[in-house]
């Protein structure tokens, strides 16, 4: 048996182990199929990581290149577990602070030239049905969404209404979708079983 | 007729139906055709238009979840890249134990197949902690980003493709991105293709596809491949159907499952309602 037989054969039995929830919720197959899963890609995730990040980080930057001040963000880094020693607990903090502080100022430095095309692509010539639709829905999806006005008009509560529906129709779409993304999903495990473990399917 | 039944039926029988639906067009295959949408055709000739041994980046940014959606967009991916003779730059930054693999499996089955090197017209960086900065890392320096070493650790100082491409800044050509969530196509715009002018193409599971569109419609994003769809859709053009076409036929069947369902649901829903009202009266 080769060691591709071996790993079609234990993914099928994972996979039909994760369907027993569907028949019965918690079953011991299917928990012991979540502990499998769980257990397997903790250790996976931790050796990966130290060989891939940390080994080299530490070997050819640190040591290898004599980037020592790499060593500072580590020890910052390292704080984050001194919220398991009582009495110490506000040092994790301090790593906190850094990572909330890097993300959100990075974020609004970088987010401006994602979204603005997108805004830009609002401002259409209205020439043709689409366009008009488009450009009307952007505009009622938006007055549905300002809640310091009164909506106590025919207009204005009707062009709310119609924000309204838009957005339903909208998450109508991606619920759509995501029912197709989850068939596409079961017919992948179907093919795991029945082509590539008991070949009774081409 | 009791309609209040008709609402009440074991979901269990249900999945069983489903799962019936969708085994029987896997065995005997009914060969529905499938129409090619202009998002799957602008990604296809996005990579066709690209001048012959130009470097694309593939990120396949999923986990075993969506893996079956998003696969055979990269075999795909890599049979139209080495047929042009481009080199491929992989990376997974979505899941640290399946991403890397996933993304090394599918490529190097092509790669095989049509005599291409690892090393040398391909490597695989696997996943990196903290994607953010890592991609940025990699816009001057890829080497730097990924620590200096593939996804299984050796030096890329012995890959000669890493001696050809250095940075994405001066020596990627095109950015493909598969994607489930973050990172995805809003980190790889926001970092990389936006601030550089970076052509951004690639696919997604379908549970993102509405989500997605006004990155389409802005043009962020040169196509899309959504979902399975999108694979089958690709592979066609491609000219190499594969595991995307093989799952659509079972799909169709499935949907047209779904909608029967659903009408049921409904008539069972009015006409129960129906009858507790004429009771009432």
């Amino acid at each position: 048996m080769t060691v591709e037989q071996l790993g079609n054969i234990s993914a099928s039995i994972c996979i039909i182990m994760a369907w027993s929830y569907l028949w019965k919720e918690d079953n011991p197959l299917y928990n012991l199929a979540e502990h499998l899963l769980v257990g397997i890609a903790t250790g996976y995730g931790i050796g990966y990581t130290i060989l891939v990040q940390l080994v080299p980080r530490i070997n050819d930057e640190i040591i290898g290149n004599q980037h020592y001040s790499l060593i500072i963000p580590a020890i910052i880094g390292c704080l984050i577990y001194c919220r398991f020693f009582p009495g110490y607990e506000w040092l994790s903090k301090i790593c906190m602070g850094f990572w909330i502080g890097y993300g959100a100022g990075n974020h609004l430095a970088f987010n401006p030239a994602t979204y603005m095309p997108q805004v830009f692509d609002t401002f259409i010539n209205l020439t043709n049905i689409n366009n008009i639709l488009y450009f009307l829905i952007v505009i009622v999806v938006i007055w549905y969404f300002i809640f310091t006005v009164r909506k106590d008009t025919p207009v204005r509560s009707g062009a709310s209404q119609l924000g309204r529906y838009a957005l339903m129709i909208a998450f109508g779409s991606a619920y759509g979708s995501i029912t197709m993304a989850y068939l596409s999903l079961i017919i992948g495990q179907l093919e795991i079983i029945f082509r590539d473990t008991l070949h009774l399917i081409k | 007729m009791d309609w209040e039944k008709l609402q009440h039926i074991d979901i269990r029988i249900l999945y069983v139906i489903i799962l019936v639906c969708l085994l029987i067009p896997m065995f005997k295959p009914i060969g529905l055709p499938i129409a090619i949408s202009d998002a799957t055709r602008q990604v296809y000739e996005t990579i066709e238009n690209l001048p012959d041994g130009s470097v694309i980046w593939v990120s396949h940014d999923t986990g075993p979840g969506n893996a079956p959606e998003l696969n055979p967009m990269i075999t795909a991916l890599a049979r139209q890249a080495f047929r042009k003779n481009c080199k491929i730059i992989a990376t997974a930054f979505f899941n640290e134990t399946v991403g890397p693999t996933l993304v090394y499996t599918h490529i190097n089955e092509v790669a095989e197949e049509m005599g291409k090197e690892y090393g040398v017209d391909w490597i695989n960086l696997g996943y990196r902690i903290n994607a953010d900065a890592t991609m940025k890392l990699m816009v001057e320096n890829i080497a730097e980003g990924a620590l200096g070493v593939d996804w299984q650790g050796e030096p890329l100082d012995k890959f000669p493709i890493m001696q050809e491409v250095k940075s994405i800044r001066d020596d990627v050509d095109l950015l493909f991105v598969t994607t489930v969530g973050s990172p995805g196509y809003s980190d790889w715009m926001q970092y990389v293709a936006e601030p550089l002018n970076k052509p951004l193409t690639g696919g997604a599971s379908l549970t993102m596809y509405s989500g997605l569109q006004h990155y389409i419609r802005s043009g962020q994003l040169k196509g899309f491949l959504g979902g399975l769809r999108g694979a089958a859709e690709y592979e066609l053009l491609v000219g190499a159907p594969g595991k995307g076409c093989a799952g659509m036929d079972a799909q169709s069947l499935g949907h047209v499952t779904i909608i029967v369902f659903l009408i049921l649901g409904n008539i069972g829903y009015f006409a129960a309602k129906k009858q507790r009202q004429q009771e009432t009266y």
